[in-house]
Formats: C-alpha cells, sequence, structure tokens
C-alpha cells in the first residue's frame, strides 16, 4: 500500500507538525494503551448524537449530526488516517498518481470491493459522485463547495482506475477535500434508485458498518459488515449512538456508563468533566483537545457604531480574552491567539509577543487598554450606546455572550443579548443582519494557517460576515497562500497578524478553543481527531473486556 | 387577629408576598453587587463574602436572586394584570351583549385554546425574538383568552339574575348596568385570577428560559438562572438552590393568598389554573 | 342528544380552521424560512450561490407564492388528509403523525392516569378531614407541585435516579406494543414529573367539590340516615363531586399533549413534542401546520367526548 505524494510536501510537513504538537498536548492513555494489547472481536460502542440528523445526505447536508449518523457506512477515495487522523491516507483508492503538470490526479481503485446489497464496487460509482456534488444546481456545502472550483472534469479510465483534472495545480485543497469526511462516494445504482441519499433505506455503502437502524429521535444503529475490503476489519459487532437533545440528559447518559465516548459537540465543561470524574472514577479517560475551533466576536462593518474604525478598536481593547477564556472555557483554549501554534507551528504570532501586544496583554498593560479604549468609546458616544449583541443559542455560547457584554458595558458598550436558533442565526449572519456577534466559533477543515485567513479574515472569506475589507491585508494573506518557501511563509504570516492586531480588525478573535471530552477506558484504538468530522467510522476500534 | 385564626395559610402567604415585592422594589438598594457583573471567582461555595455563592460566570448569587425576584415579579405582574384585565372585560362585555359578538369572540377563544401553551408561547417568542417584553407579551395572549371564558361565565351568571332584569326593565342603559352591577360583581374573580395567574406566569417563564427562548439569559430572571444551573448541579447545588427555593417560596406563597382570597371573597370559585 | 353532536362537531370546523390559521400566520412572522435555514446552517458558503439556491427551494416548496394562495393550497390538501412532505426531514408528513403521535398520546395518559392516581384520594382526604393537620399537609404537597417549573422535577428525577440510584432509564425508545417493560422504564419518570406538576389543580378542584357536596342536603340526609361515613363519601359525594374534575381532566388532558414536549426533550422520548420544536426550528411549514392541526383535532375530541360523558353523568345538563 503506497501512496505517491509527489508536490504535497507542504501539506504533509504542516499535518506532521501539528501531529507531533498536538500528541505532546494531551497523553490518551485509552489509545496508548492501544498498542500493548492484542484487539479484540466483538462488543457494541455507545455514544451520542446531540441532535436528530432527520436527513441523511452526507453530500448535501452539512451538521455534525449527519456526519455521525453516517461516517462508518462510507468509505471515501483516501481519507484521515484511523491510526493518525492528522494524516491522509488509502481508502478506496489503494494509491494515487499526479501528472508533471500538476493538474490530473489518477485514482487506482480497490479491487473486490463490493456495496453492502452485494453488488461491485467501480470507477463509474466514484464517477457518480464527482458528477453528483460537481453538479452546479445541486447544493453541496461541503464536498462541492470546495471541489467545484478545482475540478475541471473527470473520467473513468477502466472500471478500477478514475481520473480528475483540475483547473490549476491546487494540492493542498484538492487533497484536503477529497480526503474530508463530507466526500464520500456513493453507489451509482443507490443514487439512480433513490435519487438522493437522505433515506435509511439508501444507506448503502462500502464501509466497515451497514447502517441498521434508524429510530428517528432516538437512536441510530449500525451492524458489522462482514464483507469489509480490510481483512480482519472492524472489531466492533456494531455502534449505537442516541439521540440526546438535552444537556441534563447527555451528561446523565455518561454518568451512568450508558455512552462510552464524548467526543462531539459541544465538548464538556471544567465542571461537568470533574462531576463526570467522580461519578466513574478510573473507568474513564478524561481529557482536554484542541478542536481546530477559534472563537470570534464578529463587528458588522456596514452598520453605525461599528463602520467606525475607532469603536471597532475600543472592543478590540477591550475585551479581556484571559478572563473569557478562563471563565467561559474553564482555561481549554489559547487566548487572543489568531493561530494557535499547537496547530501551525511557526506561522502563528509567537505567544510571547502575544502577550505584549494592546489589547492582547494582562495586568497594568490591559488597564490601559481598557482606559484607551473607554476614551475611543467617549470620543463618540460621550453617554456610551446601546447595541444589541447576538449569539446562536447552542452550546456554551450563551456563557460566553454574558461575559463579553459584561465586559463591554465596562467601556460604555451596553449590550442587550439577543439570541437566535441555530440554522436561523447563521442565516441572519450570512446576511449582515447584526450589530455585533459576541460568540461565534469558525471550525477549520484543515491545519493550513492560510486556512483561517481565507475563511474569515479576508475580504472574499466566506465567514468575512463583518464585511471587513482591507486590500492591504488581503495582499499578504495571499501571498502567504501562494509563497512556498516555509520560512518566508511563516514570516509573512506574522506580519499579517502584527499588521490586523494593530489596526481596527471587524473579526475578533478571543482565542483557539479547546474542550473537555472523555472515553471509557474500555475503548481503544480510537485516536480524536482535529477535526470532529474526521474519523469517527470506528473501523478500529475495539473495546477491551 | 380574627384573619390569623382563620386563615392561617393565607396570612403567612401574604407575609411571603410582601417580602418577596418589598426585596423586588430594593433590590438596587439591598443587593450587594450588581447582577450583570461577572468579576469574582467561579464557582465560589456560600460563605460570608457570598452568602449565596457564586455562579459559573463569577457572579453574586445573592444579588441576583434578588434581582431576579424584580424580574420575575415583573414579568408576572405585568404579563397577568394586561392579560387579565383585557380579558376579564373582554369576558364581561361580550357575555353581557351576546349575540353574535359573544358567539364570535367565543370561537376565537376556542382557536388560540385549542393550541398547546407552551407551543404558541414558543412560536411567539420565535417570531418576536427574546427579550423581557416578548416574554410578556407571550405570556399575556395566552393569559387573555382563559380569563375572558371564566369572567364570561360569571358575567353570564350575574347577567340573568333578576334585580339586572328589573334594572333592565327599569330603563338602565347598557354602559351603566355593565359599570354599577357587573363590574363590581366580577371583582372577586378578578383577583382570584390575578394572584393564581401571577405564580402560573413565573413557572412558564422558567420553562421558556429552558427551551432557549425566554428573556436573555444575563437578565437574572429565576427561570433562567435554574435553567444555567442544572449544567453544574453536582459542583455547585447551591446554583439550582437558591432560585429553586425563590421560585418555589413565591409560587407558594401566592397561591396561598389566592386561595385566602377565594375563601374570603367567594368560597364557591374553584381552581382557575390553566 | 345526536342534534346536540351534530352541532358540536359542527363548530369544530371553525375552530380547526382558525387554529390552523393562526399557525400559519404565526410561523410566517418567525423570521426566516426553510430555505434560508437549509442554505445558511453551517454559514460556509458565498451569498451569491446561497441566494440562488434560496430562490430554487422556494420555488420548489411554493413558498414563492402569495400567502393566501398557499394556505388555500395546504387547506384544500389537508382535508384530503394529504399533509404534504415534510421538507426538513424528508418523508411524508403524514407517517411522522403515524409515527409520533401514539406516544405522546401513550405519554399524555400515562401522565393523567398517575396524577389521578395521586391527586383524586388526597383531594377526598383533605376534604374530609378539612382544616387538620392532615388538610394542611395534603394541600401544602399539592401546592409543592405547581411551585417547581416542570423542566426542574424532570432534571431533578433524571439527577437523583443516577446519583443515588445509579439508574438510568433506557434512553432508547421501545414500542409499548413490541416490548411493553422497556417501554414503560423510560415513560414512567416523565409521566411522573409531569403528573406531580398537574395533580395540583385536580387535587385542589376535588377538595373545592367535595368541600361543596358534603354540605348539600342529601348528603345530609345520609348522615342522618345513619350510613357510615365511608358509604355516604364513596356512594355519594364522590361520585357527585367528581363531575367537573372530569371535565377540567379532560380540558387538560387534550392540552397535555403539546404540555410534555420538555419531559420528552429530557427523557428522550421521540414523541410529538419534540419533533414539533425540531420543525418549528426548521420553518418546516407542513410539519407544524400538520401536527398543531391534529393536536387541536385531538383536543376538540377530547373536549366532546367529556361533555357528552358529562350530560351523560348529570342530565340536567343535557335538558339545558
Amino acid at each position: 500500500m503506497k501512496i505517491r505524494h509527489p508536490r504535497c510536501a507542504r501539506s504533509t510537513q504542516n499535518w506532521i507538525i501539528a501531529a507531533a504538537a498536538i500528541a505532546s498536548l494531551v497523553a490518551v492513555s485509552a489509545t496508548s494503551d492501544a498498542q500493548q494489547d492484542k484487539p479484540r472481536y466483538g462488543g457494541v460502542l455507545n455514544w451520542f448524537d446531540y441532535g436528530d440528523p432527520a436527513r441523511l445526505d452526507v453530500h448535501a447536508e452539512s451538521p455534525l449530526v449527519v456526519q455521525q449518523a453516517t461516517a462508518g457506512v462510507y468509505s471515501s477515495l483516501l481519507h484521515k488516517d484511523p491510526d493518525a487522523p492528522t494524516k491522509i491516507a488509502p481508502d478506496l483508492a489503494e494509491h494515487y498518481t499526479v501528472s508533471a503538470d500538476g493538474k490530473t490526479y489518477t485514482f487506482h481503485l480497490r479491487k473486490g470491493v463490493k456495496w453492502h446489497d452485494g453488488q461491485p464496487f467501480t470507477a463509474t460509482d466514484v464517477k457518480a459522485t464527482f458528477d453528483r456534488v460537481l453538479n452546479p444546481d445541486f447544493k453541496s456545502p461541503k464536498c462541492g463547495a470546495t471541489l467545484k472550483p478545482l475540478v475541471a472534469g473527470t473520467e473513468v479510465v477502466d472500471p478500477h482506475t478514475f481520473q480528475v483534472r483540475l483547473k490549476a495545480p491546487a494540492p493542498d485543497p484538492f487533497l484536503s477535500a477529497v480526503s474530508s469526511a463530507w466526500c464520500r462516494i456513493a453507489a451509482k445504482h443507490v443514487l439512480d434508485k433513490f435519487g438522493d441519499l437522505n433515506k435509511p433505506e439508501a444507506q448503502i455503502g462500502t464501509g466497515p458498518f451497514k447502517f441498521k437502524r434508524y429510530e428517528r429521535g432516538s437512536v441510530i444503529e449500525w451492524e458489522k459488515n462482514k464483507d469489509y475490503f480490510i481483512q480482519g476489519l472492524p472489531y466492533l459487532d456494531g455502534v449505537k449512538q442516541f439521540i440526546l437533545v438535552g444537556g441534563p440528559t447527555q451528561l446523565a447518559a455518561a454518568k451512568a456508563g450508558r455512552i462510552m465516548l464524548w467526543d462531539t459537540w459541544p465538548p464538556m465543561g471544567k465542571a461537568q468533566s470533574e462531576e463526570l470524574k467522580s461519578a466513574r472514577g478510573n473507568e474513564i479517560d478524561v481529557y482536554r483537545w484542541p478542536i481546530n475551533t477559534i472563537w470570534i466576536v464578529f463587528l458588522n462593518t456596514k452598520k453605525p457604531p461599528f463602520d467606525n474604525p475607532d469603536m471597532r478598536r475600543a472592543v478590540h481593547l477591550a475585551l479581556n480574552r484571559q478572563e473569557l477564556i478562563t471563565k467561559a472555557l474553564d482555561g481549554a483554549g489559547v487566548p487572543c491567539a489568531m493561530l494557535d501554534p499547537k496547530l501551525v507551528g511557526e506561522a502563528a504570532l509567537p505567544l510571547a509577543e502575544l502577550e505584549r501586544t494592546p489589547g492582547c496583554r494582562t495586568g497594568a498593560g490591559k488597564e490601559q487598554d481598557i482606559a484607551e479604549a473607554e476614551k475611543l468609546v467617549k470620543k463618540h458616544y460621550p453617554n456610551g450606546l446601546d447595541i444589541e449583541m447576538a449569539f446562536r443559542q447552542v452550546g456554551n455560547y450563551s456563557d460566553r455572550s454574558q461575559l463579553v457584554a459584561a465586559q463591554l458595558r465596562k467601556i460604555g458598550i451596553r449590550g442587550t443579548l439577543k439570541t437566535h436558533e441555530s440554522a436561523a442565526g447563521y442565516a441572519a449572519f450570512g446576511k449582515g443582519d447584526f450589530t455585533l456577534i459576541a460568540a461565534q466559533d469558525r471550525a477549520m477543515d484543515g491545519t493550513d494557517p492560510s486556512d483561517p485567513f481565507s475563511l474569515i479574515w479576508t475580504t472574499q472569506g466566506g465567514s468575512n460576515w463583518g464585511k471587513w475589507s482591507d486590500p492591504k491585508f488581503d495582499e499578504v494573506a495571499d501571498r502567504g497562500l501562494k509563497e512556498t518557501d516555509k520560512a518566508k511563509r511563516a514570516k509573512l504570516y506574522q506580519d499579517a497578524q502584527r499588521m490586523f492586531l494593530s489596526g481596527a480588525p471587524s473579526a475578533i478573535p478571543v482565542g483557539w478553543v479547546e474542550g473537555w471530552f472523555f472515553a471509557d477506558k474500555k475503548v481503544r484504538g480510537y485516536k480524536p481527531s482535529p477535526s470532529a468530522y474526521d474519523n469517527i467510522t470506528f473501523m478500529k476500534v475495539w473495546l477491551a473486556p | 387577629m380574627r384573619l390569623l385564626a382563620r386563615q392561617p395559610l393565607g396570612v403567612a402567604g401574604a407575609v411571603v408576598v410582601l417580602g418577596l415585592v418589598a426585596t423586588a422594589l430594593l433590590a438596587p438598594v439591598l443587593a450587594p453587587h450588581g447582577p450583570k457583573e461577572a468579576v469574582f471567582g467561579q464557582f465560589v461555595p456560600p460563605g460570608r463574602e457570598f452568602p449565596m455563592g457564586t455562579d459559573n460566570l463569577g457572579r453574586d448569587v445573592l444579588s441576583r436572586v434578588m434581582w431576579g425576584a424584580r424580574l420575575s415579579l415583573y414579568v408576572g405582574l405585568v404579563s397577568v394584570l394586561i392579560g387579565v384585565t383585557i380579558g376579564s372585560l373582554w369576558g364581561i362585555f361580550t357575555g353581557y351583549l351576546g349575540g353574535v359578538a359573544d358567539v364570535s369572540s367565543q370561537r376565537v377563544i376556542d382557536c388560540v385554546m385549542a393550541l398547546p401553551p407552551i407551543i404558541l408561547a414558543l412560536s411567539l417568542m420565535a417570531a418576536v425574538g427574546s427579550s423581557v417584553n416578548n416574554v410578556i407579551l407571550a405570556l399575556t395572549i395566552l393569559l387573555t383568552p382563559t380569563a375572558a371564558r371564566t369572567v364570561r361565565s360569571v358575567a353570564l351568571a350575574i347577567a340573568a339574575s333578576p334585580y339586572i332584569e328589573a334594572a333592565r326593565a327599569a330603563g338602565t342603559s347598557h354602559v351603566r348596568i355593565v359599570l354599577r352591577h357587573i363590574l363590581p360583581n366580577c371583582l372577586a374573580t378578578y383577583i382570584v385570577l390575578v394572584t393564581t395567574n401571577i405564580s402560573y406566569a413565573i413557572v412558564v417563564e422558567a420553562s421558556l428560559s429552558f427551551l432557549g427562548v425566554g428573556a436573555p439569559p444575563d437578565e437574572p430572571s429565576w427561570g433562567g438562572m435554574l435553567t444555567a444551573g442544572t449544567q453544574a448541579m453536582e459542583t455547585a447545588p447551591w446554583l439550582i438552590f437558591f432560585p429553586g427555593v425563590a421560585i418555589s417560596l413565591a409560587v407558594f406563597a401566592l397561591n396561598l393568598l389566592g386561595d385566602a382570597i377565594r375563601d374570603i371573597a367567594d368560597p364557591r370559585l374553584r381552581g382557575g389554573l390553566g | 342528544m345526536q342534534v346536540y353532536v351534530v352541532r358540536r362537531l359542527l363548530l369544530f370546523v371553525p375552530t380547526l380552521l382558525g387554529a390552523s390559521l393562526l399557525i400559519f400566520v404565526l410561523m410566517r412572522l418567525v423570521p426566516g424560512d426553510i430555505a434560508q435555514i437549509l442554505v445558511y446552517q453551517t454559514g460556509s458558503e458565498q451569498s451569491t450561490v446561497q441566494e440562488k439556491q434560496i430562490r430554487q427551494i422556494r420555488t420548489e416548496l411554493g413558498l414563492d407564492k402569495p400567502l393566501f394562495v398557499q394556505y388555500i393550497t395546504w387547506l384544500g390538501n389537508a382535508v384530503r388528509l394529504d399533509f404534504g412532505e415534510s421538507y426538513s426531514q424528508r418523508r411524508p408528513v403524514r407517517d411522522i403523525l403515524i409515527e409520533r403521535f401514539p406516544r405522546s398520546v401513550e405519554l399524555a395518559i400515562l401522565t393523567m392516569g398517575l396524577a389521578m392516581l395521586w391527586a383524586i384520594p388526597l383531594g377526598v382526604i383533605s376534604a374530609v378531614r378539612q382544616n387538620t393537620w392532615i388538610d394542611y399537609v395534603v394541600r401544602i404537597l399539592s401546592i409543592s407541585g405547581l411551585s417547581l417549573p416542570i423542566f426542574f422535577t424532570g432534571v431533578l428525577i433524571l439527577y437523583l435516579l443516577v446519583r443515588v440510584f445509579r439508574y438510568l432509564p433506557p434512553l432508547e425508545y421501545s414500542a409499548l406494543t413490541e416490548n411493553p417493560a422497556e417501554n414503560l422504564k423510560q415513560m414512567i419518570w416523565p409521566a411522573l414529573a409531569q403528573a406531580y406538576y398537574i395533580a395540583a389543580p385536580i387535587m385542589r378542584l376535588t377538595r373545592s367539590q367535595m368541600l361543596e357536596v358534603v354540605r348539600q342536603d342529601y348528603v345530609r340526609t345520609a348522615f342522618a340516615k345513619g350510613l357510615s361515613d365511608r358509604a355516604v363519601i364513596y356512594r355519594h359525594a364522590l361520585r357527585n363531586s367528581l363531575l367537573p374534575v372530569v371535565t377540567f381532566i379532560g380540558w387538560w388532558g387534550g392540552r397535555l399533549l403539546g404540555g410534555i414536549v420538555i419531559m420528552e426533550i429530557i427523557f428522550a422520548v421521540p414523541g410529538m413534542g419534540t419533533a414539533l420544536v425540531q420543525a418549528v426550528g426548521y420553518r418546516d411549514y407542513p410539519t407544524v401546520q400538520a401536527i398543531v392541526f391534529v393536536m387541536a383535532l385531538i383536543f376538540l375530541c377530547v373536549n366532546l367526548v367529556v361533555d357528552l360523558l358529562y350530560g351523560w353523568l348529570d342530565p340536567r345538563i343535557r335538558l339545558a
């Protein structure tokens, strides 16, 4: 099983940095023990889904619940290595080759693979999948959205060879998309028969588990695929996920030992994890884990008061990130960082430098910043001002927003909290229908330093909800994207961060978010990935007695 | 003294209600800290410095419970006064007038009451957005039809009584009959509806908080505090204990007071909770 | 009698129309529609693409037509019991109704049963021993049911079960018809929590009714005849005082269907309430309208049955 990576040295390097850093950050004993004993067969893994997915089409949907419901049923051409989820590994494609100009990828597919209904898997299925997500009229928010701008055309060379032609060489984004959990390969005959993948009956994949049962609003079950294309896998007889919507219910289920794993969103708080430890003692491992996600306070530059750079600067100076992270995330986070050194290495501004930067510093420096912020607000609004502070009613956004409001009240910005339902909130934010968003996490698909810039901070960024635009800043970010020399690239990104933090930004970084999770000590061979979407097929997971 | 002997529970209720009202009015003076001031340590257990401890964001629970009295009683009182008053007037006039006005208003009430209250409140809050005043609006809409129906039946009974017929025969105007005879006779029902429904409003407000459509989360509402407290029941039991006690105490006292008023005003009136 | 039933049934029509129109208008006032929500659900795409997709979905669902037309179309189909397709669940709304309603009805019946089991005897005792310590204890106990928000009672039960007894009710729903034991193990707790709340007004009503009846002449006569306390209370007083209690129970029972949503969330019961909340979140109009329509219908039917029962128990009503 060999993979040739002629052009993606940079990507691999970054994944390795991230892997090493994450490995040193936490020691998950549940997984480190795994190498010592021999995997056992049998048993059902129980965990939970924080919502009812309702629709199951992995190509057309984007919530994590959909991924959780279907992950083990499907395979992709490439996927994140189950033993080291920061690396890309072969899945349905045994290996691939890249043409000299970097524009043509040829995937050599495994032979003898069968769909869960017994039909043989061939390159036509891959073609049908790509045609489906690339169709301009088809809404494919994850796989399609990343592949559409890159791919020029696809072709079936022979039943076991599939070719993709790119518009321009783009190894990182392309391989990242193809190996993502959203670009699962679906069967042509299933798509023809059902039209989409929403129905439970349409869940026919080539993955380690078969879709067994979907009791809506209650439970989703997978059972072992005895004909899985990797001999001897999976170890588990099945996977069962309970649909638990209420926070107290989730915690009660964990305390009672009914669920063996909490590696979903939202993470637990410290208090919850402590309670769990006291209830389950040494049956479980509680661990802190980065989730490749940044907490942003968004300011709308198209509306008063934040169309005024002074007011944006005031918010940036006044927010006490350390307090926000300590109180709302129980300290699990990297305050003020635009890039997390743990995840991207040298491209991140050193934490020691952040400590000295106005807005990010602590102690006497912070007092100065707050006084300065107050002065800026007074200059434009001598009596202070009242604004709406929006947030989506999910996870612990409520706690976070209350703290942001309390901090800004000190400089005369009096916020009234406005709650949105989850999806309705995104709709409002996307349309620019807000003044300030007090708590909103943005998750990255990879760990390249360019990711948050492309997503949040540049004019074209998909989550540039504040409609902030600085051509000079865009230019630096763009140069960073194209630069191939590692040291020069790190320097470019560091410059961009300094420029951003000394200005009047609209998407203000509060910090990189980490969370508390747990795994039952019986659960072996499970490696959490930095993205909640990846590596939840449980193909190599087994249960100790 | 005689009142105390005859209605010991009622007097106890009245005392507690007065205490709560006093707390609510004096909260700005009594509370040691601001209700939204998140500057202290997190999860500090009750002790000398913070008699009721601090919450997960480092706010003084005592201050929040005191300000919470203000908010909860404000929400309860305003929504019930508006809802029950509008409902009562509506019930009296349509009940007295009868005919098309009565029949059509009965159908409107049917329609609203056929919708489950929590669902009605939930979609209303989704439509108007969550703020303290919108919670009041939703509660008002829930309470009005029930009040209208209850008061209407009382008004009907009065309108059918012989002395009203006599008054009508004597040529007294409708307006005068309603104002002089029917309104005063519905007063007892009105008072009972108000006292019992305030506690209902407080409890519904709490449920709305649980469903995420209550007052904004930094507002110190007892229901919101209770909801937030369920996240750490073991780590910080004081976070559910004190707001829970506050709600129970208020509901308890209001109900006892309502019972007593009902017994004094009209022993035949029965449980108007709904 | 038949005329009465027919007249009542005819009254259903305007009420159902009104209720469905009310929820139709209310849902349209909620900001955002399903197209926006599906497209923006992760907020990660470019807005021009998004706007195009939103228009597509709206056309597909007929949301671009005038509101009046939408309502009439919906109504026309609903009359033929065709409730359309749930866009958020991608299946016919009728399937959702068939799947979810029996569960919530079961929970509602269980709740009401438990509440009556607890409330009526206590109400009687409290009335018979009026103004004794038993009366006070019972009254305080019943008000205490009202004084905790039901979500809190539910969370507390769940917490104590796990903490004290290391027991957690099943998280997985089993149908009553397939596995009654597992089903009851899950359903009994939410029913208990909700029953504790509802028992309070039932108990109070029973008490006040008993007090009223006990003072009436025929009861006094019965006592005078030398009948034992027991016989008087159970044969005469209780039967008559239960009439208004029955009405009240029916009225509340019909409404309970929507009220148990909080219990369904806490105890992971996949019932009507959770489906409705999810549908409201997605602005899935056909689903919301159908569920509310059926809830209103059940409410009206229960009330009709209660009225008929009442008339049958008390002939004076029929004459009136």
